[in-house]
């Protein structure tokens, strides 16, 4: 009975952490080893109470099983992502939501800093009702392209800043790709672009 | 069980209500003798008795039938907001931010094909049609993986587009992140011209997309 | 590149949606896993709902009978269980509304009503009976609130998709329902509360 109510006592504890995010299977896959589910349910469920989204968990065990990693592997990279996770909505703050916590782990794997994510929430200042989810996805992607991720914050913070929308900053995403595959240095291709996107939003 | 005083008291009270109801094999074998006597659901139903009319809650009446194709793509034809990725192709992301979209003008909800369904006020569903592209002409299969179907490499698979030659699909997804990969024969592979996930903790990169809420 | 296997797929680890699509794609098998994975927990619910056996499955399998014939409906915005016990939950109150109709004409008065109330599994033990009878004795819509939330867990979104109420109206009939069943159970019966 202490065992179901500790369980009892998370489950309650852990309200309001996944608000908002999608539907995802929320089974472990019966693939991995009962050992190593049983591991995973810990570890997912302190996530849980610690108020983190659960869901990019699930959806990485399932990543997992479908690319045939072996069960530490799934474990590891389980454990890696709940530590981004963790760092993510340290940086970005309590306000940060389930996609932006998302979003901002996967920044932090690509490299960038938590400091990083924190200026990028002070470069949006009080508007909080856009969510920084995007502006994350594109600093990732460009880190994983080889742009140094101070550079890229620094850019991708000037256009936060102007509230550019969330289309435009995955447009100027893509022509920097451009750029680079055509050559262009990082340095060069963010310049050209940051500037190109402000002078287009000038009345 | 601690006392009414105790504050675990809710959590001995739900345990002990939440034990398990063994269902009766009798009744699981008369259901499902009467689910095999029943026609077999298809999309294409207009049976609503879901909810008597007496007792229905607003909201569900006239509720817009759920359209993903898993399948061929031209019953999507009709599909409003498309995100084009795969080679060559502009990404972009949901036009109510204002970015250029390839469907050009406005958002058109998906609607309802029989006015038996009409409603007054039309359901807001979250979910935007996302159309996925993979340029891959020597491929006999391509699947589409992600967060959203569980990584399953059987659930959606593409098919070829006549007119461009492309893998094509397209699903209705819910607003936000979402990871993906295609499966190309086997292999898998990142979308070619999408934001890139950053872990290879599986050893090869994904694929973001981002479906936009429509903002109230 | 990697060449991942399809490891063992099979409909026990598809998730309730797939194995809508594959109902609607004629594979009913697939049903026969949804309702596998569902019955009890709404066998559950039923029966803490309504206080018997007999009406709680008999409600149950209407209920998934009604989810087979209008499957194409299920949208994905909810979970599929969020879906199926919004029909449930209907099917209750129409039973609960039989029921009173048909108790009233035999006169049964409250505190019989707990008493045939069923005994959960073998053992009729004390602290179950009082649970049940502080359940049966709640307002229904506290007892559904209370029992969406604390019983079968679902959210509060959830619990407003499947019964058409308000979140904040839910929150206030479960709170309403716990300071009612922790003042029953300290005062060691399901007196009659009145309103």
């Amino acid at each position: 009975m202490s065992v179901r109510l500790l369980a009892l006592v998370v489950a309650f504890a852990a309200s309001a952490a996944t608000a908002g995010a999608q539907e995802v299977d929320r089974t472990l896959p019966s693939q991995l080893s009962a050992p190593t589910r049983a591991t995973l349910e810990r570890l997912i469920d302190s996530a849980r109470v610690a108020g983190l989204p659960v869901d990019p968990l699930y959806s990485k065990v399932r990543e997992g099983v479908f690319r045939a990693a072996d069960d530490e592997r799934v474990l590891a990279a389980v454990r890696r992502l709940t530590r981004d996770l963790g760092d993510a909505r340290s940086a970005l703050g309590d306000g940060a939501g389930a996609e932006e916590i998302a979003a901002g782990a996967n920044a932090l794997r690509a490299g960038l800093q938590p400091g990083d994510l924190s200026r990028l929430r002070e470069s949006r200042g009080r508007r909080d009702d856009h969510p920084l989810t995007v502006a994350l996805v594109v600093l990732a992607d460009l880190a994983t392209r080889g742009v140094p991720p101070a550079m890229a914050t620094a850019s991708v913070n000037e256009l936060v800043a102007r509230d550019v929308s969330d289309g435009s900053l995955l447009s100027f995403r893509q022509n920097v790709e451009r750029d680079l595959v055509s050559g262009r240095s990082p340095a060069s291709a963010l310049d050209a672009r940051t500037r190109a996107m402000i002078d287009d939003r000038k009345p | 069980m601690s006392e009414p005083d105790d504050p675990r008291w809710l959590d001995d009270v739900a345990g002990e209500l939440r034990r398990e109801v063994p269902v009766r094999p009798a009744w699981r074998a008369r259901l499902l003798d009467e689910v095999a006597r029943t026609p077999t659901p298809s999309l294409r139903d207009d049976i609503d008795d879901t909810f008597d009319h007496r007792d229905e809650r607003a909201g569900d009446r006239g509720r817009r039938r759920w359209s993903i194709s898993v399948g061929p793509v031209g019953s999507l034809a009709a599909a409003s907001m498309l995100i084009a990725l795969g080679a060559g192709a502009t990404y972009v992301a949901m036009s109510r931010f204002g970015a250029n979209t390839r469907a050009g003008a406005g958002r058109t909800a998906v609607t309802a094909a029989s006015p038996q369904l009409a409603s007054s006020a039309p359901a807001s569903t979250e979910r935007e049609v996302v159309r996925f592209e993979l340029a891959a002409p020597r491929a006999s299969h391509v699947a589409l993986v992600g967060s959203f179907n569980e990584w399953n490499p059987v659930a959606t698979p593409l098919a070829r587009d006549p007119a461009s030659g492309k893998w094509v699909v397209s699903l209705r997804l819910p607003p936000g992140r979402h990871v993906y990969a295609f499966v190309v024969d086997g292999d898998v592979t990142a979308d070619p011209s999408a934001p890139r996930a950053a872990d290879e903790d599986f050893g090869s990169a994904n694929s973001v997309v981002f479906v936009s809420s429509p903002r109230t | 590149m990697t060449q991942p296997e399809v490891r063992g797929f099979n409909l026990a680890t598809m998730t309730d949606a797939m194995l809508v699509r594959r109902v609607l794609e004629g594979d009913t098998a697939a049903f026969t896993t949804l309702v596998d994975r569902h019955a009890a927990a709404c066998t559950r619910f039923a029966m803490r709902m309504l206080g018997n056996r007999e009406d709680a499955e008999d409600a149950t399998q209407e209920t998934f009978l009604r989810a087979y014939r209008s499957l194409a409906r299920y949208e994905e915005r909810h979970t599929f269980r969020t879906w199926l016990f919004q029909i449930l939950i209907n099917r209750c109150r129409t039973a609960a509304v039989r029921r009173q109709r048909r108790h009233r004409m035999f006169l049964v008065d409250a505190n019989a009503l707990a008493e045939a109330s069923v005994r959960p599994a073998a053992e009729a033990s004390d602290i179950r009976a009082e649970l049940q009878r502080a359940i049966d004795a709640l307002d229904p819509e506290q007892r559904e609130a209370f029992l969406l939330k604390h019983v079968e867990q679902l959210s509060y979104d959830e619990m407003a998709a499947a019964t058409g109420i308000g979140v904040s109206a839910l929150k206030m009939r479960v709170k309403r329902a716990c300071d009612r069943m922790q003042w029953m159970l300290r005062e060691g019966e399901a007196s009659d509360v009145g309103t």
